[in-house]
């Protein structure tokens, strides 16, 4: 009886421990406001959301292959990083800056993310949401010039307006005194 | 002619000779800026430049830290150019009010004394001060907004091809130069 307990009690806590099992949904953005061009720093975010019921042991992002070495240059941080653990119902992220060189058209995938459910388990992959086709062009000189920027305009004439107005205040105060004093001279004649 | 009135010919023509040269002189020395005008011009001049800077860095998104020296000499250079063009203005500026005020500015050369002669010396001494102050004012506001024009013209619409850099300099140095000249026109 007591040993039809203890496999009862066995079997039961491998059906727990088999249930618990990390589900990691991992999201890939890019955060810029514009299309970036050539040799302008762009930022990727990784966010890994682990919507299982257990830890992800050994979590490794790899995404070097979307940005290869002779067309992009890392500015900050780096492309593939691990985490030991991601527990779970957490989220965890890393960006990276980047800077493409050449003018071009790049198709950016999905990045891959490994982990494992135990800490000596079968490593399991898992893929991010992906970017899609971005142009590089180069920036030309005229380009910013063209959109209104009306707040920089607008503090470049409040500015130049109050430094202007100091020298015609004292020119209108010079020009009274001046008739005053001619008229007077004119007068003693 | 007799030799006394021979005399008295050649002694007029150097007196006329002479009071030419006494304005010529005076003319000269007045065409120089004092110290306070040579730094009140610059500091001027260097605030006129500094406003373009900002567009600059804001609209043509220049690293204000990497081209601070470049701001730094530009403004400098051009500011001086920029004074002599304000001084420039401000002198034709005052000669042209002066005859137009129609006061006879030149000291009386004679030795009776005039009664109340202190006190009109005294007016016409404040009078041409504050000819000069109008003067100054005027040429500070007319050439301030002209270089202003000049160098957006340069900036936006002339030189806006090159790199951000060499649109700087070129905008700045041509719109100092241009104002500059232009000033000198006047007086000659």
């Amino acid at each position: 009886m007591k040993i039809l307990l203890l496999i009862i009690l066995l079997l039961t806590s491998f059906v727990f421990a088999a249930e618990e099992q990390a589900n990691l949904v991992v999201e890939k953005d890019i955060l810029v406001t514009t299309l970036p061009h050539t040799e302008e720093e762009f930022t990727i975010l990784y966010t890994i959301y682990n919507v299982g019921n257990g830890p992800a042991y050994d979590v490794r992002l790899q995404d070097a292959e979307n940005f290869p070495k002779g067309k992009y240059s890392t500015v900050l941080s780096q492309i593939d990083t691990n985490w030991d653990i991601v527990e779970a119902e957490t989220n965890t992220t890393h960006a990276v800056i980047l800077k493409r060189h050449a003018v071009g058209s790049d198709f950016i995938g999905p990045a891959k993310v490994l982990f494992k459910n135990t800490p000596n388990g079968q490593d399991i992959t898992s893929t991010s949401t992906y970017i899609g086709r971005l142009n590089f062009t180069p920036k030309s000189p005229g380009e910013s010039r063209k959109s209104p920027n009306w707040e920089h305009w607008i503090i470049f004439s409040v500015v130049a307006a109050l430094v202007l107005v100091i020298p015609f205040l004292l020119f209108k105060k010079s020009e009274k005194k001046k008739k005053r004093l001619t008229m007077n001279l004119r007068k003693k004649k | 002619m007799s030799n006394r009135n021979k005399r008295k010919k050649k002694q007029r023509e150097e007196r006329a000779f002479l009071e030419v040269e006494r304005e010529r002189e005076e003319t000269l020395r007045l065409r120089k800026p004092t110290t306070k005008q040579r730094i009140l011009y610059f500091f001027v001049g260097l605030i006129m430049n500094i406003l373009p800077t900002y567009l600059f860095f804001s609209i043509y998104e220049m690293d204000l830290l990497k081209s601070l020296p470049l701001f730094g000499f530009v403004s400098i250079i051009c500011s001086i150019i920029l004074s002599m063009g304000y001084h420039n203005v401000s002198f034709f500026l005052k000669h042209r009010i002066i005859k137009k005020s129609g006061v006879n500015f030149q000291k009386q050369r004679t030795k009776k004394k005039v009664a109340g002669g202190e006190r009109e010396e005294r007016q016409k001494k404040q009078l041409e001060s504050t000819i000069t102050t109008q003067a100054v004012s005027l040429s500070l506001l007319y050439n301030s907004l002209f270089y202003l024009a000049v160098v957006l013209i340069f900036a936006f619409y002339i030189t806006w091809i090159f790199e951000a850099p060499t649109n700087y300099v070129l905008s700045l140095a041509c719109a100092s130069s241009i104002v500059t000249y232009i000033s000198s026109t006047k007086i000659q």
